[in-house]
């Protein structure tokens, strides 16, 4: 009866009044860890290598299409073999130097740099020069669909083109149309200081009864610029006459534009003709950042005026409001039903692959940095889905923006029409983009064929947006990676 | 003990800046458009280089970032995390209410702001001085408590 008690026993009673006397304590610390814990792995689950494939981040999304695990580093056509015919002499030649002065940067000495001008069927071969950018640069011919060698994404199609270097891009100008270059390297601060400048692919056949006329809006330190002038730009024409204005908003928002003294048409939008374009009267119209526009004029008697969000303006031929600041018309020209419809050359009733793409806002860590941050399909940079597809593929995306902001997707290398808007379908002219503007609260679906190897960004052109990670790829079966992100031309495509 | 009465107290008086910095902010706003400035889209989401509206400028980025965005979660995230340790009395509910509060204020206020309707901004407002009475509450509670041996460890 009076045996003592086993040690084991000893132990465990001991360790008993340890844990009732330090019961409290220990359940703080316990709470502690509870929230310190996931905190920690989720800051630690951000952070980025400093050197890192495309290809190989984030997560899969096969769409609901066939799955080819062959892809990535070692698998297929390395990106950097995805060119034009290299055999092919150049018909269009162009050298372009880049320099930065007190943090403005100039594309031979001028921003916006000089217009390229192309016609249909060219070989454009650009050299671009870097002449004193510590960062790297690299030029990105936004809207034109290029070999993916030639897309100038910093650490996914090439490696910035570092100080004293250079680079050659070469395309076939494929589609007439107005587009523009810019750097793809760290570009959340290069495009906005100034490396940009307009591309223009003219049709085979121009018309010779048509003057062009072309507005590059861009909004630097000191405001808001038209071809780098401020306030009102004049340019002569004699009343009848056609005029087409292609407009390039290479801004990081939405760029309102109204007329005032004649209708409009909207000819071409992200450089694909609107089909049969009716005569605009009492709207305004909206770019997305990166996209384009070509408005249809013809000059009345008293002139006619374009402006830009009410800070800078064009006039061609006298102007019809004697100076005075028109205002805008309250209601947008709505493509989803302007124009007639055409065939669109594919099939979109059963898509080989089916994306979302839903954006929205969370609290979280972006590469350990606490913040709200954007968030594509409920996740975070860089763990994000990676959109797989096959080259002939119908690819359908679903847009839907929840993030209370808007949002100018962009996707290189390819043009993508639209299908609905909130679940209304298109029902005027075949809507082509490669820059949309998906505002807060809105739905897109579209669809294009996949029909151009390699890989591909499709990030929000609002660029602090894509630098504070709103920025996914699309890649082919059949493709490797070729770059990386940082490494040692420090790559840093946002 | 200490640490608890001292963060309290610290959230309450971050409170009233966020309500002086905000105020700055859009008197300063008020002044550019004054002046003839336009402020947009694109004027809103430049970070680098950008038009400024002067030096409230300074109010915004305290009231939506450094103050706003950062220093009040954290007080609050580490004043929940010390309430497990101080011994005050209701200590852990008063400082979970205020983290909670915190939540409502940065979180979901904003986004129903921005998506519903701008009327809950108000309550943006409203929630604003509950938070600051119940950090004072909790600051209060943590000072009444007579120094023991216990607070020795906090």
């Amino acid at each position: 009866m009076t045996d003592p008690a086993p040690p084991a026993a000893d132990l465990r009673a001991r360790t008993w009044a340890f844990v009732r006397t330090r019961r409290r304590l220990l359940l703080a610390v316990a709470a502690t860890l509870a929230i310190l814990l996931p905190l920690g792995w989720m800051w630690q689950s951000s952070r980025l290598p400093d050197s890192y494939d495309v290809a190989e981040m984030g997560y899969v999304d096969w769409g609901g299409g066939p799955v080819d695990e062959h892809h990535g580093m070692g698998h297929g056509t390395p990106v950097k073999d995805l060119v034009a015919d290299p055999d092919r002499p150049a018909d269009v030649r162009e050298t372009l130097t880049v320099r930065v002065d007190k943090g403005h940067y100039t594309v031979n000495g001028t921003s916006p740099g000089p217009t390229v001008e192309a016609t249909v069927g060219d070989l454009v071969e650009v050299t671009l020069v870097n002449d004193n950018v510590e960062d790297g640069i690299t030029l990105h011919w936004h809207g034109v669909d290029v070999p993916n060698a030639e897309d100038g994404v910093a650490g996914v199609t090439q490696d910035a083109v570092l100080e004293g270097e250079e680079h050659v891009y070469r395309f076939v100008a494929e589609d007439a149309g107005t587009y523009w270059y810019h750097s793809h390297q760290v570009s959340h601060e290069q495009v906005r200081r100034g490396l940009l400048g307009a591309l223009v692919i003219h049709p085979e056949v121009p018309d010779p009864e048509v003057q062009e006329s072309l507005a590059v809006l861009h909004r630097y330190t000191d405001g808001a610029t038209l071809n780098g002038k401020q306030g009102t730009t004049t340019v002569d024409a004699q009343p009848g006459q056609s005029v087409r204005l292609r407009v390039v908003n290479t801004d990081n928002g939405l760029a309102s534009l109204w007329v005032t003294g004649a209708s409009y048409r909207v000819l071409a939008v992200d450089g694909r003709d609107v089909n049969q374009p009716g005569e605009i009267d009492g709207k305004k119209y909206g770019v997305p950042a990166g996209g384009r526009v070509d408005l249809g004029l013809v000059v009345p008697e008293g002139g006619v005026r374009v402006d830009f969000g009410g800070s800078t303006s064009l006039v061609v031929g006298d102007d019809p409001t004697g100076g005075d600041e028109p205002r805008a018309p309250k209601e947008f020209v709505d493509l989803l039903t302007y124009g007639e419809p055409a065939e669109i050359g594919f099939d979109t009733s059963d898509p080989d692959r089916d994306f979302d793409y839903r954006i929205g806002k969370r609290p979280g860590f972006l590469d350990g940095r606490p913040g709200m941050w954007w968030s594509i399909n409920g996740h975070l940079f860089p763990d994000i889905p990676m959109y797989m597809v096959s080259e002939g593929d119908v690819v359908e995306f679903e847009i839907d923006n929840s993030s209370g902001d808007n949002h100018p997707m962009h996707l290189h290398g390819h043009h993508a029409v639209v299908l609905s808007r909130d679940g209304v379908p298109a029902t005027g002219s075949p809507w082509w983009v490669d820059s949309l503007e998906v505002k807060d609260g809105e739905t897109f679906k579209i669809a294009f064929v996949a029909d151009n190897p390699g890989i591909w960004m499709d990030h929000c052109h609002n660029l602090t947006h894509a630098a504070e990670g709103l920025v996914a790829h699309l890649m082919y079966t059949g493709v490797e990676s070729s770059y990386k992100v940082g490494g040692h031309s420090d790559n840093h495509p946002e | 003990m200490k640490a608890y009465r001292i963060l309290a107290f610290t959230i309450a008086v971050l409170v009233v800046v966020q309500a002086g910095a905000i105020a700055w902010g859009f008197f300063g706003v008020s002044n550019f458009i004054t002046d003839g400035g336009v402020i947009d889209e694109e004027f809103l989401d430049c970070t680098d280089d950008c038009e400024s509206i002067g030096s409230a400028d300074i109010g915004f980025a305290i009231h939506m970032f450094f103050n706003g965005l950062i220093l009040i979660p954290l007080c609050s995230l580490v004043l929940l995390i010390v309430s497990f340790f101080a011994k005050v009395p209701k200590g852990i509910t008063l400082a979970a209410t205020v983290f909670g509060l915190v939540v409502l204020q940065v979180l979901v206020l904003p986004a129903l702001s921005r998506e519903v309707g701008s009327g809950f901004g108000a309550l943006h407002g409203v929630n604003a001085m509950v938070l600051m009475g119940v950090a004072i509450m909790a600051g209060t509670r943590a000072s009444a408590v007579p120094p023991g041996p216990a607070s020795a460890t906090t």
